[in-house]
């Protein structure tokens, strides 16, 4: 391979929302060399790729920041960083008028004023929220751009320094050196057996793209990872697993059983008692469940076709090809599990400062945890305070410490590490009898079956969890023999192998979870009642390939 | 199943392949793009909304309700003209436009 050396002050994996917001920050120190590292192409990479159409975390007149950490906090039944969650309160509005004024719409009255859509969510037409993004960092002298690049892993000893990766395009060896490291790479989707296995297994709630790279090379270097068992399993319309909320929360329609009893009261109004209760009305016989929307005027559903093309299109081709909103009520469904810190309090264990456990590693986004419905304005938020972070980071660096012998070391055997996965191609070495994707396959019936999937109604039992683990650990063990033919298959090989380092963390996280503190996010069958021992954050580190598990109290 | 090329109409610009966020699409040995694997495509139409000669289309495959229509694009500036024809060939026409919020 040949090798490419890539020096910077900042280094940023994963060029999303918080990513180059954050890059936007740190710009504005001119001292400061910026390198954002993408594994696609910024302009539509990760979540955002198709749009979003509304944002969810804003604070309208006459609500207070406080309000929405109270709202959250609830939201998870207390487990979450009310300290990560103000900081983020505190700025959300602040960066939305930034977003407005670099070219984002957001619905207006005829005063100028947000017409929200309920008290902290506004309209917008975010089709082009990327773009806009990517335009941003791209007309700034002081960052440079790397697409098409895929990060494995951290470049650190002790301290982050940068991190390695391999062209997926010109097949070369990354070796990009920093001063400190921001990494902003989205969750993890892909690890359980999705609705639609086998046409269409990446017709998900989240980027399927977003494989958990972030948290796996964190997970690797030994960084504390927080509440991965609160998983994320959105309620979506059915099949093409499109969002439901501009339909509940933007013309209020009500979640209907078979027998059109409105039964969402009946379970709570949580993000997860909503999935709950939907999932309960099915398996108890009264489904399948609707969103009731029979009866809506033309002009609405003209509209729900609109917003729908800006942000999941699928949706509105299959109301064109099946009939429409006004005609049917949409049916609704669960996804399959996501680890997604956007949405729930699972990621990076974080300081106020957004710096990580390991030192010069900062995090933001979905991979940062503590902070649940954080949403796209939450990650701009975060990838501002961390770039503050990083910059009173570097403020204290002594830059002459580094560990040159290890770094070498640790250069050359990421390097090899590829080598021998591409030079399989060749027919050398061991038999190669499976694909990447028959690793994953694998792997998802796996989740699926034994760690809380679909298949069983989210639910679990520790029985079942052990055999998730040593399955898992089964799996991780046929890696190096997979069968790579060039750089495209050894990307869809180290995003099996990251989904495994997270369904291995995720599982002990769901063990060491002895109740069940959210229905069907973390439903333990074992323990099925709340259990006010486990008021506590449930973290973890990895040692010498061991997971440990750590409990810690409560930050308000 | 997501989107599928023409590869009769491909220009062979490469614009799809730079912009899939999933890395999907490649060039054959004729440089003309085809998605490696059509299931990993995740319906996110950023490579409809890129390509030049509209040689790519939004497809809902049966096991998700299509009953053969497909959804194309053109977009001049803010604007993008959505396109649904249904297999008996039915056009519904959708303008969209980024200066415009979405009402829901």
């Amino acid at each position: 391979m040949e090798q490419k050396r890539i020096d910077s002050d900042v280094l940023i994996i994963g060029g999303g929302t918080a990513g180059c917001y954050a890059a936007m920050r740190l710009a504005r120190d001119k001292n400061l060399n910026i390198v954002i590292v993408d594994k696609a192409d910024i302009r539509r990479s990760g979540c955002l790729a198709a749009g979003v159409n509304a944002l969810n975390f804003y604070i309208t007149e006459g609500h207070e920041p406080e309000d929405y950490v109270e709202y959250a906090s609830k939201d998870a039944h207390g487990i979450v960083r009310k300290d990560l969650l103000r900081d983020l309160a505190e700025r959300v509005n602040h960066v939305t008028h930034d977003m407005e004024r670099r070219g984002l719409t957001i619905l207006k009255d005829e005063n100028g004023k947000y017409i929200s859509r309920g008290w902290r969510n506004l309209k917008i037409n975010g089709e082009n929220i990327k773009p806009i993004l990517a335009e941003e960092v791209k007309s700034l002298d002081n960052i440079q751009i790397f697409e098409h690049i895929n990060i494995t892993d951290l470049r650190q000893d002790g301290k982050a320094r940068g991190a390695y990766g391999f062209g997926i395009r010109d097949g070369a060896f990354y070796e990009f050196r920093a001063k400190a490291v921001l990494v902003a790479t989205g969750g993890a989707a892909g690890l359980y057996r999705p609705n639609n296995p086998e046409k269409s297994p990446h017709q998900t709630w989240y980027c399927p793209f977003n494989t958990g790279a972030g948290y796996a090379m964190g997970i690797l270097a030994g960084a504390e990872m927080t509440t991965f068992e609160m998983r994320f399993i959105a309620l979506r319309c059915k099949d093409t697993i499109a969002p439901t909320g501009t339909i509940a929360q933007g013309v209020g329609a009500k979640q209907v059983n078979s027998r059109g009893e409105i039964y969402e009261d009946k379970y709570g109004l949580t993000t997860s008692q909503r999935l709950w209760g939907t999932v309960t009305e099915n398996r108890e016989g009264r489904g399948p469940c609707f969103l009731k929307t029979a009866g809506l005027d033309e002009e609405t559903e003209g509209n729900l076709y609109k917003a729908y093309l800006n942000m999941a299109p699928l949706q509105t081709l299959k109301w064109l090809e099946n009939g429409g909103p006004s005609e049917k009520n949409v049916e609704i469904d669960g996804t399959e599990p996501y680890v997604v810190g956007g949405h729930t309090a699972s990621g990076y264990w974080i300081d106020r400062d957004r710096s990580t456990t390991i030192k010069g590693l900062f995090a933001a986004g979905d991979v940062a945890g503590g902070a649940p419905q954080k949403y796209v304005t939450g990650a701009l938020a975060e990838g501002e305070i961390a770039a503050e972070g990083i910059i009173g980071y570097l403020q204290g660096l002594d830059e002459n410490e580094d560990n040159e012998a290890e770094l070498k070391d640790q250069s050359d055997a990421r390097r090899a590490e590829y080598e021998s996965f591409l030079e399989s191609r060749h027919g050398e070495g061991k038999p190669a009898p499976y694909s990447p994707s028959d690793i994953e396959i694998a792997m998802q019936k796996v989740m699926d079956e034994y760690a809380g999937g679909i298949r069983t109604d989210y639910r679990y039992t520790e029985a079942g969890l052990d055999t998730a683990e040593r399955r898992i650990n089964e799996l991780s063990e046929l890696l190096p023999s997979v069968k790579v033919n060039d750089t495209y298959d050894l990307l869809d090989l180290y995003e099996v192998r990251d989904r495994l380092i997270v369904s291995r963390v995720l599982i002990a996280h769901l063990r060491a979870r002895k109740e069940t503190r959210w229905h069907s996010f973390q439903e333990n069958a074992d323990h099925p009642e709340v259990n006010k021992e486990f008021e506590c954050y449930i973290n973890s580190v990895m040692k010498d390939g061991e997971i440990k598990i750590i409990k810690r109290n409560l930050i308000g | 199943m997501g989107v599928i090329i023409d590869q009769s109409k491909c220009a062979r610009c490469g614009r799809c392949s730079d912009i899939c966020p999933g890395n999907l699409i490649r060039k054959d040995g004729d440089n003309k793009a085809y998605l490696k694997r059509q299931g990993d495509c995740w319906s996110c139409v950023s490579c409809v909304k890129e390509c030049p000669v509209g040689a790519i289309a939004l497809i809902l495959p049966p096991e998700l309700g299509g009953s053969g229509g497909r959804l194309t694009l053109t977009q001049d500036g803010s604007v993008t003209r959505w396109v649904a024809e249904s297999a008996r060939g039915v056009q519904t026409v959708i303008v969209t436009d980024t200066k415009e919020a979405n009402k829901y």
